[in-house]
């Protein structure tokens, strides 16, 4: 019986995972969603003569969240990690390949929801391509480590929306997962997603 | 009765509605505890503006209160959706959706009044500038209105999406400091008839919107709301295959 | 542990003193037990004896607390190709619901390294060709059930292990995977089956394992375990001390 290489098994899983997350009607609408939503307050700022670029750090963080974190949620339902685990038994190259798929879908939307934005209101901001993927990072390996959908959306979204906008005055905000400081911002990114592939590697199923 | 005690229970088994109420009770207080330090005075929203992030927990329990009746997740959950044994315990809808709501309210109501005990004492202790006293019912009373009526509202869009996704990360962005609906009042004052916007009216006398509103109006324009939301939620809830 | 004279030409599952806990409950008890190339074993046990907890482990889900669950001598988590070795079947379907069954099977197919061509086949085995574009959430139990099996057929495996898998069929399907899993066995190949329904285990297997309360009471021959018992029915309610016709 032919064995497949080491490369070609992280391959093959990172295809299944890119397939996965495209063929997910819920990925599809909240990518639709977060489009829409972009256009439509971009328009408004315009309009009320704000930044245009206001909308990315404003509501739009909230669709990268759902995106993250519905990438990996969805596996805990309808027993679907199972199926996975059987088809890819190594854990760390499961998640590995879930994570590069993850990234690949999440940065092109996110670049094209700067393009959205910057179509509409004519200013662009670049930078927002960064921060939204490692939102959405952060929210996938939130969503890893809790592995419920709602309690994980709920805290994820009480920091950004609650919590973070409350201490934003504050020396060290930048420095928290919602900040402006790019090392920390990629600490964070990786630190949590370090934990969650941890917890992943160790746990029942 | 018998069925809105059985909704509480459900209610009470949700992790997620824990963790609402701890957000609904805690988090003002500590914005209370924040904002006193800050030195800046607050004027007549005093204490009331820091209960407004609790609506969070309103939010969350009204929409997990009808989510968690469609949701399935966790690897042996056997495929079963908990909506079909509940139709199967009450067979009318209606009933149903009634204990539901009567539940939800009477959980939410409570909670706000918690909260409110706790935040306005808090402000009150931390900030000299403040006083809080009976002369604040009526407002007291306004922020529970407004915690039932959010709540119902995110009850009412679950229904209609089925999935919690949707109500909670638009109803939870919205309250938040970047609210699109207060976004949109810059495009046209009849925004200002949103239903956050309008509810507000019912504890802050100071709201920050272009057209100004009297409590009772707020309060009625909100209540209209939740009566067609709900209501369009109730239609097809009860017109669908469970 | 191998008896001589038994020719390992096909895979076999071997479970060793297989012990595991989840706090201070024992749910697994010092299992040992093999499924051998070539026949259908079977593994019986009331409800909550600890056949799913056991599998779990065979597949690597779930860590054992202590001994060791291997296929052909290799723990699940290590093989290179694991559907073309093992075809697995736990309950429910395992398929996100919103998906359609196609869109199921292409994943794990792409995931197994195994031709897209080859989901089309296993749809038309198991009798879901007509139903593949619909979501998943429209199935029967039974053809949630079918869907489960189609996955596990993907990489034509050399072992199969099936959870319960007559629960939710209707005659016809139970009929159709007994005829199929004889196949299987005679081609020489594994077929490991749990199941708490002996109606359809006196005609389809030729070992049987009983287990009640994570031990194992009786293993052998389907004609060792049953003995004096007379019948399978018999020996199974005797082994687990279940009351008589306090299960079907």
């Amino acid at each position: 019986m032919r064995q497949r290489s080491d490369i070609r098994v992280l391959t093959d899983a990172f295809r299944a995972e890119l397939l996965k997350l495209v063929t997910l009607p819920a990925i599809q609408y909240t990518v639709l969603g977060i489009w829409a939503v972009t256009a439509l307050i971009t328009v408004a700022l315009v309009n009320a003569g704000q930044d245009n670029t206001d909308v990315l750090s404003g509501p739009v963080p909230a669709g990268f969240v759902v995106l993250g974190l519905l990438s990996m949620t969805s596996e805990y339902q309808g027993g679907q990690i199972r199926t996975t685990l059987v088809a890819v038994p190594r854990r760390i190259t499961a998640y590995v390949a879930r994570l590069v798929a993850i990234v690949v879908v999440t940065g092109p939307v996110a670049g094209a929801t700067v393009a959205v934005n910057a179509l509409v209101g004519g200013r662009a901001d670049g930078r927002a391509i960064g921060y939204l993927t490692a939102t959405a990072l952060i929210a996938q390996a939130v969503g890893a480590l809790l592995r419920r959908t709602v309690p994980a959306l709920v805290g994820l979204l009480t920091y950004y929306f609650v919590i973070g906008p409350l201490v934003r005055d504050r020396s060290f905000a930048e420095y928290l997962p919602d900040g402006t400081n790019w090392l920390a911002l990629s600490v964070w990114a990786a630190g949590i997603t370090a934990l969650a592939l941890a917890a992943f590697h160790t746990r029942d199923a | 009765m018998k069925l809105i005690h059985a909704e509480l229970i459900k209610l009470a088994s949700l992790l997620s509605a824990w963790i609402a109420a701890g957000l609904a009770t805690i988090l003002p207080a500590a914005v209370a505890v924040l904002n006193s330090r800050s030195q800046v005075s607050r004027g007549i929203d005093a204490g009331f503006q820091d209960l407004a992030p609790g609506v969070i927990g309103a939010i969350v329990i009204g929409v997990v209160a009808v989510s968690s009746e469609y949701l399935v997740e966790g690897a042996e959950s056997g495929g079963g959706r908990q909506i079909t044994t509940s139709l199967t315990a009450v067979a009318s809808r209606s009933r149903f959706l009634l204990a539901k709501a009567a539940a939800v309210a009477v959980t939410v109501a409570l909670l706000a009044l918690l909260s409110s005990a706790i935040t306005l004492t808090t402000t009150s202790l931390t900030d000299e500038t403040v006083s809080v006293g009976t002369a604040d019912l009526p407002r007291v009373a306004g922020v529970t209105a407004y915690w039932i009526l959010t709540a119902l509202l995110a009850s009412g869009i679950t229904l209609v999406t089925r999935s919690g996704i949707v109500p909670l990360t638009f109803c939870i962005v919205n309250m938040s400091v970047v609210s699109v609906s207060f976004l949109l009042t810059k495009l046209t004052s009849w925004a200002n008839y949103l239903p956050d916007l309008a509810g507000m009216h019912l504890f802050l006398r100071d709201v920050h919107g272009s057209v100004d509103i009297a409590p009772l109006t707020g309060g009625l324009v909100m209540g209209l709301w939740v009566v067609v939301v709900a209501g369009i939620g109730f239609i097809v809830f009860r017109r669908r295959d469970a | 542990m191998v008896p001589a004279g038994v020719a390992l030409a096909g895979d076999m599952l071997s479970i060793h003193e297989l012990t595991k806990r989840r706090g201070s409950r024992e749910i697994l008890s010092g299992l040992s037990f093999e499924a051998r190339p070539g026949r259908v074993t079977a593994f019986l046990g009331p409800n909550g004896a600890g056949k799913t907890s056991t599998l779990r482990i065979l597949l690597g889900l779930d860590s054992a607390t202590s001994g060791t669950a291997l296929i052909d001598g290799v723990p699940f988590a290590r093989l290179k190709d694991p559907l073309t070795k093992v075809g697995a079947l736990l309950d429910g379907s395992g398929a996100h619901r919103s998906r359609t069954a196609r869109a199921h099977l292409r994943w794990i197919a792409a995931a197994g390294g195994i031709p897209p061509a080859r989901v089309a086949e296993v749809l038309a085995v198991v009798g879901l060709t007509d139903d593949a574009r619909r979501r998943v959430r429209s199935y029967s139990l039974g053809m949630s059930r079918r869907l489960g099996l189609a996955a596990a057929l993907l990489g034509d495996p050399e072992i199969l292990v099936l959870d319960e898998p007559v629960n939710g069929l209707d005659p016809e399907g139970i009929r159709w995977i007994r005829t199929f899993l004889r196949e299987r066995a005679e081609t020489g190949r594994t077929v490991l089956l749990s199941s708490h329904f002996l109606g359809e285990v006196a005609e389809t297997v030729d070992d049987a394992v009983v287990i009640h309360q994570g031990q194992i009471v009786a293993q052998g021959t389907l004609s060792e375990v049953v003995g004096e018992h007379g019948t399978i029915e018999d020996a199974y309610f005797a082994l687990t001390g279940a009351p008589r016709g306090g299960l079907r």
